[in-house]
């Protein structure tokens, strides 16, 4: 007879017996003395688990405000002008250090005339003015036109022909700064 | 409900670092909780060092008692972890019974009283001779009188499967006693 037939010939009176002989089994002695050591084992003071809580929270909050920091100063977006001048400018390509990636045989660009890095630095200079002056502007409503106008600027400064295009279009009511890279371009 | 308020303030002032509160929580459970060990181990020593551990995590984690459920739950749960992590720190099996239960023998009915014994006996052996996991259900539910949801919630396992479990374990045991008297 298999435990199925066993459990099944069974009916539940013999379980229900059975469930409550277990119930009826007795139980081991309890050690005499026992409770004493328990009760001699109660903290005295007030368990110093509260200071003990305390700690790791300040330091996890310290943690937590320095890692937020690190990230932001991290993840913060570098300014518009300063991107776009380091991908765009061809002046300040020549000016950088070659790429580590870059072939070692590959030929050396040609250095920079001294003219030419200080028109790089002054475009450079000028471009970050106006674009952080047009972040400034475009809080305002009536700021946002000039902000449009100096983004303009910029980009046709840096050969942008739609810009450049739709700043001798429009009127000019208020030019930001006099532009020496406009007059060439 | 009055209850399980008066368990929580119970609870909240063992947590509070009272020392009356946690006498009167030795007082009303040290037997249960030494017995669990006890029957669970098979070592009196063991099972005293157990209960010694289980009432000191008690002091120190009293604020976790969160009122699902009874007080004597929650601090059964708390042995049956200081339990399982014994189990781990050994790395051995349970070792072998030294839990001697009291043998009461009354004096107007010798015979009675020896087949009665002899029964509990045998009974208990079986109990003892279940895998670890169909005694540990058995224990809980039978001996220590927990239902199915407190079982569930010392475990950390459903109720449903609980339920299982304890069936399973049941089977068993009365497969093992039938095998017992056929030999």
């Amino acid at each position: 007879m298999d435990d199925h037939d066993f459990d099944s010939s069974n009916d539940t009176g013999e379980l229900a017996e059975f469930e409550e002989r277990l119930r009826r089994l007795p139980r081991p002695p309890v050690p005499p003395g026992l409770e004493d050591r328990l009760l001699a084992q109660i903290p005295a003071a007030p368990p110093r688990r509260r200071l003990r809580r305390v700690g790791p929270s300040i330091a996890a909050a310290c943690l937590a405000a320095a890692a937020a920091v690190a990230l932001m100063i991290v993840l913060r977006p570098a300014p518009p002008a300063i991107r776009s001048l380091a991908t765009d400018l061809p002046a300040a390509k020549q000016c950088a250090a070659p790429q580590a990636s870059a072939p070692i045989e590959e030929p050396a660009a040609p250095l920079p005339s001294t003219e030419d890095v200080m028109l790089a630095i002054e475009r450079e200079g000028r471009a970050a003015r106006m674009l952080a002056l047009a972040d400034i502007l475009d809080a305002h409503p009536s700021g946002r036109e000039q902000a449009k106008l100096n983004r303009r600027y910029v980009l046709s400064a840096y050969g942008d022909t739609r810009a450049a295009k739709a700043l001798q279009d429009q009127p000019r009511p208020n030019t930001p700064t006099t532009n020496k890279e406009n007059s060439n371009g | 409900m009055e209850a399980q308020s008066a368990e929580r303030l119970l609870a909240v002032r063992v947590a509070d670092g009272d020392r009356h509160a946690c006498a009167e929580l030795v007082h009303r459970y040290h037997a249960q909780v030494y017995r669990m060990m006890a029957t669970l181990c098979r070592d009196e020593h063991q099972a005293e060092d157990l209960t010694q551990e289980t009432f000191a995590a008690c002091w120190a984690g009293a604020r976790g008692f969160d009122g699902r459920s009874s007080l004597g739950a929650w601090l059964r749960r708390i042995a049956y972890h200081k339990f399982i992590d014994s189990l781990r720190r050994r790395r051995l099996a349970p070792p072998p019974a030294t839990v001697d239960a009291p043998e009461p023998v009354d004096p107007a009915r010798p015979v009675d009283a020896l087949l009665a014994d002899e029964a509990a006996r045998n009974l208990r052996a079986a109990v003892d001779a279940l895998p670890a996991g169909g005694r540990e259900v058995i224990v809980l539910h039978y001996l220590e009188g927990l239902s199915f949801r407190e079982v569930a919630y010392v475990l950390d396992e459903p109720a449903g499967t609980v339920k299982w479990r304890v069936s399973a374990a049941l089977g068993e045991l009365r497969r093992l006693m039938k095998d017992a008297m056929e030999t």
